[in-house]
């Protein structure tokens, strides 16, 4: 098991991480996502001891590694746009960590062919790198990370460079890998669907502190803060005065299951239905056609609702919503 | 996502260097050109500036008080400026047709325009004696014209116009060009509106370079044009060698010294403000010739590229075949005797001498030059550039001032004015700035990223460096070596000050060869200079061989 507690990182005047602590549990997937430039790659390089925190401590299953060098914490680093070594070919690459390791040429061939097998690049052997697209590099690296077997292994935006379809196979295949493997797995992504897909467990991160963490399904039904709830795209934001269980949204007066006060609430596309006899007048800002219907994104008031539609609504055509009020999600407010 | 951690100063590195050898590491490269170049420059400097001890200007009132010098200082310039206009007017079409257009035996093309580029000045030098001087097959003797001069330096020059400007022409995107014309400019337009304003940085880097060489021209110069056509790098030569006037020489030296500084400030002035940067394309952007215009084009081009780089060097090789006798090997069999050489031994032994102070000076300057690029390419701050600048003057300076303030400097604490020692010394000083401009190129795109997973994949740091970096550097350093030996083969501007009538190298010998009547002499010059233009295409075809795709700035 991963423990980090208390990591502040500080370069000049940024404060790149402050006071991160982060758990993962021995055979875990964990996704940490978040914006670019949050502290996510530095997290990770904290962990590798590649950068030397200001404060805080790293202890693997309660010992500390705060004086092992990099080369001794047996973690595997799969790095952003995978760093192979362009002087050598891919058996090359792949058996370096186990030359470091000091394992003999014979078990060194048998468990290359083994890991490059497992990633689906059996007989690449002798291939340069620099010959490779950008999937097989993807792989190449993965190969590299998994050969010497490490205690855990950490992932940098693996699939950043590769084209959506090409990343929707390679998340799957990883996931597989993982699962068949057991080991623990740090993955470390800004893409939410992405860190969804492969984790057990995912921590957002913001401007190097967490802001939240939970299984993906609990994420998605509470974000808990505005920020996880804009970076999900999970729904519209709006504010709610809530009196005696109902809720006056500005534009309509729902039931909910909130405590008195003003709230700001998430309103889950799901929540809002196309009702020609709803009591919500709104108007049609835009629609964009995705998987088999439409999403549609409608004015009313001075919020902006989104909801799915099955056929195209022009642009600027009058409509009836109707919002289920027990759907709402209260969000703590946040910067 | 997190670029900006990349930069920072990773761990692994402060940790892992010690503190003795980080000394050492600055030390060396700092006292050898401290001593052997900054010493000798000062040198120069100061005996111009105050031959006495005391400031003096009778020197620089001397040059500006005589007309011949004074016209010596007005060829210079305006030879120098002929030659780099006439370089771009024959050189960019060229550029074009082989940044533009893909034809069999391309690479070959490319490969041979640079020949001439690498050929040291005292080849280039023989042979246009043996194509316009007397007796050549063109039936014209151009000997001591400044044609003859100004022809010599568009052949030696070709390939800097063609390798700078073509190799960004090349990646320069066609789609702006393309846009150019659906907007509706003709081809004329697009090219004096689009292409050439976009070329305009490349272009100034070649007319810079161009120009600093020609300014500078010694070899070319003093076999071609005698003593009708001097540039100051000659005059600094004849007033040392011949006349002994040190103060004189050195002023010129110092003048020469001020004009080359203001062309390279004055470039990197250009160089920093031009600010916009577009869009180049790292693919190849040829394609095949299609139409007769295009192939008349390519056709035309490559003619006289045949004709311009080609015949010179046929020719030499044929008049060092062409005895009296008919064809035959007689003038290389004469290099083994000594009588009417001008030389105290026999001229094969140059060939010898030359091989062994290549060897020396490729050491020195692959020792120095990769220590010094360790200190440019893995340090920051003040120190670190001012140390990179440092090491680009001797490229800066000219041959002919390094010798001549050897000579008069080098004789504290001991004397090595007459040591054989100084002769590598000085060509390994030539040669490092191009071993620092291939080596750290390299140096710094080794990403840090590698050194990281290597770490990661459990490299101690010793063995990460061994690992990744030094693959990669050997290979420069290879690149540097080669660079070096065909620098040290050729060099003559220091050496004509430091090499003895009884220890000439190549160059040397040549020259002293030509100084001799007869024409079986001429014919042995001629032999010496095809031998030594072969030893030095091997040096560079070992720079080919190794250099897989491109490294380093050259």
């Amino acid at each position: 098991m991963l423990e980090c507690r208390d990591i502040t990182v500080r370069f000049d005047d940024h404060l790149a991480l402050a006071g991160v602590d982060l758990t993962v549990p021995g055979g875990a997937v964990v996704a940490v996502m978040g914006p670019s430039g949050c502290g996510k790659t530095t997290l990770l390089r904290v962990i590798a001891g590649l950068q030397r925190p200001a404060t805080g401590t790293v202890a693997w299953d309660g010992e500390p590694l705060d004086a092992v060098p990099t080369h001794r914490r047996g973690f595997g680093m799969m790095f952003q746009d995978h760093a192979l070594f362009p002087h050598r070919t891919v058996a090359g690459n792949v058996e370096f960590g186990l030359r470091m390791a000091g394992m003999a040429p014979a078990d060194r061939a048998w468990r290359v062919a083994e890991v490059l097998d497992l990633v689906g690049l059996a007989g690449y052997d002798d291939r340069s790198v620099a010959d490779l697209s950008g999937g097989e590099q993807q792989r190449v690296a993965l190969a590299r990370t998994l050969a010497p077997s490490p205690r855990l292994i950490m992932l940098d935006e693996p699939l950043g460079s590769l084209d959506r379809a090409l990343r929707d196979r390679l998340i799957g295949e990883m996931r597989g890998i993982f699962a068949g493997l057991g080991i623990t797995v740090l993955y470390v992504t800004h893409d939410q669907d992405e860190a969804f897909a492969v984790a057990d467990r995912v921590v957002v991160m913001r401007a190097g502190t967490v802001e939240r963490q939970g299984e993906p399904e609990e994420l998605w039904r509470d974000p808990g803060t505005e920020f996880v709830a804009r970076l999900l795209g999970a729904g519209a934001i709006v504010t709610a005065s809530v009196t005696g269980g109902r809720a006056d949204l500005g534009w309509t007066i729902v039931a909910v299951d909130l405590p008195n006060g003003v709230h700001r609430v998430l309103v889950p596309a799901p929540a809002v239905t196309l009702d020609d006899a709803g009591p919500v007048d709104g108007e049609v800002l835009a629609n964009v056609y995705r998987r088999g219907g439409f999403d549609l994104w409608v004015a009313v008031g001075h919020d902006v609702l989104e909801t799915r539609s099955p056929v195209r609504i022009p642009i600027g055509s009058p409509l009836r919503l109707r919002i289920d009020g027990t759907a709402l999600v209260r969000l703590a407010p946040s910067g | 996502m997190d670029r900006a951690v990349d930069r920072r100063r990773p761990l692994s590195r402060t940790r892992g260097s010690g503190r003795l050898g980080s000394v050492l590491l600055v030390a060396v490269p700092v006292m050898f050109l401290g001593y052997f170049f900054v010493y000798p420059v000062v040198t120069i400097i100061v005996t111009g500036l105050a031959p006495d001890g005391r400031l003096d200007l009778a020197p620089f009132g001397a040059v500006f008080g005589r007309p011949s010098l004074l016209g010596v200082a007005w060829f210079t310039l305006w030879q120098a400026i002929a030659s780099t206009l006439l370089t771009l007017l024959v050189g960019l079409p060229g550029a074009y047709v082989l940044a533009r257009y893909d034809f069999p035996g391309r690479r070959l093309v490319r490969a041979g325009v640079t020949i001439p580029f690498v050929l040291p000045t005292v080849v280039v030098g023989s042979a246009f004696l043996a194509l316009l001087g007397p007796g050549g097959p063109l039936g014209v003797d151009l000997r001591r014209t400044v044609w003859a001069i100004l022809i010599a330096h568009v052949f030696f020059n070709y390939a800097v116009v063609v390798r700078t400007v073509g190799s960004y022409w090349e990646r320069l995107d066609p789609s702006l060009e393309q846009a150019a014309r659906v907007l509706g400019a003709n081809r004329w337009q697009t090219l004096r509106e689009v292409t050439l304003p976009l070329l305009r940085p490349a272009i100034a880097s070649a007319a810079s370079i161009v120009f600093l060489f020609t300014f500078t021209s010694f070899g070319v110069i003093l076999i071609l044009g005698g003593l009708h056509h001097a540039t100051i790098e000659v005059e600094i030569w004849r007033q040392a060698t011949a006349l002994l006037d040190f103060p004189v020489a050195a002023a010129l030296a110092v003048l020469q010294l001020v004009g080359v500084s203001a062309i390279l400030v004055a470039y990197s002035r250009y160089q920093q403000r031009r600010s916009h940067q577009f869009r180049l394309r790292s693919a190849a952007t040829a394609r095949r010739p299609t139409g007769w215009g295009a192939r008349l084009v390519v056709a035309a081009n490559l003619g006289f590229m045949a004709v311009l780089l080609g015949t010179p060097l046929l020719v030499l090789v044929y008049r060092s075949v062409r005895t009296p006798s008919g064809l035959g090997l007689a003038f290389y069999r004469g290099l083994t005797e000594r009588t009417g050489s001008g030389l105290f031994v026999p001229p094969a032994t140059a060939i010898g001498n030359s091989l062994r102070f290549a060897l020396l000076a490729t050491v020195l300057a692959v020792v120095v030059g990769l220590l010094a690029s360790a200190v440019v390419a893995y340090r920051r701050g003040v120190a670190a550039r001012t140390f990179d600048a440092l090491l680009m003057l001797p490229l800066g300076t000219s041959a002919v001032t390094l010798g001549f303030g050897m000579l008069l400097a080098l004789d504290v604490p001991v004397d090595l004015r007459t040591s054989l020692w100084l002769i590598p010394v000085a060509h390994s000083l030539v040669a490092i700035p191009f071993v620092v401009r291939t080596a750290v190129p390299v140096m710094r795109s080794i990403q840090q990223r590698l050194r990281d997973a290597a770490a990661v994949l459990g490299a101690s740091p010793g063995r990460v460096w061994r690992e990744v970096d030094l693959p990669l550097v050997a290979r420069a350093g290879l690149v540097g070596a080669g660079f070096a030996c065909a620098v040290s083969l050729g060099e003559f501007g220091a050496t004509s000050f430091l090499a003895l009538p009884t220890n000439p190298t190549l160059p040397t010998a040549i020259f002293r060869l030509l100084g001799q009547p007869g024409a079986a002499t001429f014919g042995r010059a001629m032999a010496l200079s095809t031998l030594l233009m072969l030893l030095t295409g091997l040096a560079v075809l070992l720079i080919e061989r190794v250099r897989v795709g491109k490294l380093g700035e050259f």
